[in-house]
């Protein structure tokens, strides 16, 4: 019996102690083995993988779905909603939108002062440099596309993870650009490191209910952390 | 297929289908999505989560939940609901202290382990350490490279459907027949990934 059945045997069937005994001794023992077995799991939880991507983007449109039919409900309610919302706005103008308005000001400055280009790096002609003149180019889908595509290949590179962060801001997908920054910040060991720093400018120009608090609580641990970041996160705490 | 069966499924039968890989398994799955799905704004609320965060902390809930009751780690101890609100919120916690950044290799890791339960420590790690070599992306690839007849039967397959209840559904001859394939299967996908 070669490994591939051996080792399906041992899964698909129910398998006493001394089984178990004998095939943790083959792990232990038989280093070629022990890779057939890893990449037959590898295999199984790649084809899952597949799988739940699927079902993903099943639940996906059931959950967009639901929220269509939600809001055919709302709007029978759309007078009453429309006077509240009238009311609300009222209030929010009079004690909140100059404040978050200069919040959202003060991230779009500086998004169009530090994001207007990226820095081109030396060397060969590579995809990074294809996608950097991209965004150079204002071509901002296509650069976005193209650093994911160096993201899928090399999941570490932090270079793309920060320029895609900056693209996704370009592009105004806010809720991507976080998650770049997310995942940047995350990043131990490095020279210098912005993540927190983009998140909360991120959230200060996404502007939603509630962004503001987080964006604050992330620039205050910015300056009380001393991390990168640092002099804008003062000047904007100073203006809060 | 489904057209017989009722269009609301109580919990109970939900688990059920989901146990029993049976024709009802896909609609119950969705309906255990958007029975709960509620949760998502309360992920927002509660947890000050983005709506994407939220509804993707709830997709992988759902998913961890429906492989659970298919596998039967769930033993119906806790209602449905309760048991899933309860993978939920733990998502939900990971997201908020980050230390979900790659979330597909935290479920991945889980499942394998889950696959190693019975041996040592000493065993599991060596193929962790194994598996954590994997190219993910090249075996996935590679898998879609495999047909559509291959990529169902290992599907299935990876769902813990049986031989038996593939051969029923796909219309093989008998269950060794439904082995043979797909072990095949694994071994063209084996060879066309040590090739890279």
């Amino acid at each position: 019996m070669d490994s591939l059945e051996y080792i399906d045997n041992y899964y698909q069937g129910p398998r006493s102690p001394e089984e178990t005994r004998q095939f943790e001794q083959r792990i232990l023992e038989d280093a070629v083995f022990a890779q057939e077995l890893a990449l037959y799991l590898s295999s199984m939880q790649a084809v899952r993988d597949l799988g739940n991507e699927k079902k993903e983007n099943r639940f996906r449109e059931l959950y967009d779905q639901t929220r269509t039919v939600g809001a055919g409900k709302i709007r029978k309610l759309w007078p009453m909603i429309a006077a509240a919302a009238v009311l609300i706005a009222i209030v929010a103008a009079i004690w909140m939108f100059p404040r978050t308005g200069d919040r959202k000001q003060l991230a779009d400055e500086y998004i169009n002062r530090e994001f207007t280009t990226l820095d081109v790096t030396m060397g060969k002609q590579d995809s990074m440099q294809v996608a950097v003149a991209l965004y150079n180019e204002q071509r901002f889908s296509a650069a976005l596309l193209q650093f994911e595509s160096i993201l899928r290949s090399d999941t570490s590179n932090t270079m793309a993870l920060e320029n895609a962060g900056k693209t996704a801001i370009r592009l105004r997908a806010y809720d991507k650009a976080l998650t770049y920054f997310r995942r940047l910040e995350n990043k131990p060991h490095l020279y210098a490191n912005y993540g927190l720093f983009y998140q909360a400018l991120t959230l200060m120009r996404r502007n939603l209910p509630g962004d503001d608090v987080q964006a604050k609580r992330m620039l205050q641990e910015i300056v009380g952390k001393d991390l990168d970041g640092k002099a804008d996160a003062q000047q904007w705490l100073n203006k809060w | 297929m489904d057209k017989g069966l009722p269009i609301h499924y109580s919990d109970q039968e939900i688990i059920d289908h989901l146990r029993e890989n049976d024709p009802g398994r896909r609609r119950s799955e969705d309906q255990l999505f958007s029975r709960y799905s509620y949760f998502i704004r309360e992920g927002m609320t509660k947890h000050a989560l983005s709506e994407d965060d939220a509804f993707s902390a709830y997709s992988d809930s759902v998913l961890s939940a429906i492989e659970k009751i298919s596998n039967r780690s769930f033993e119906g101890r806790s209602s449905l609901k309760t048991y899933l609100f309860q993978i939920f919120h733990n998502k939900c916690v990971d997201l908020i202290r980050k230390k979900t950044t790659n979330k597909g290799s935290v479920h991945r890791t889980a499942s394998i382990t889950d696959m190693l339960a019975q041996v040592s420590d000493s065993a599991k790690s060596v193929i962790q350490k194994l598996v954590d070599k994997t190219d993910w992306s090249m075996l996935k690839e590679r898998l879609n490279g495999l047909g559509d007849s291959c990529r169902q039967l290992l599907g299935l397959w990876a769902e813990s459907y049986s031989d038996k209840e593939i051969a029923a559904l796909l219309r093989y001859k008998t269950a060794d027949v439904v082995k043979t394939s797909r072990l095949r299967c694994l071994e063209k996908l084996r060879q066309l990934y040590k090739q890279t």
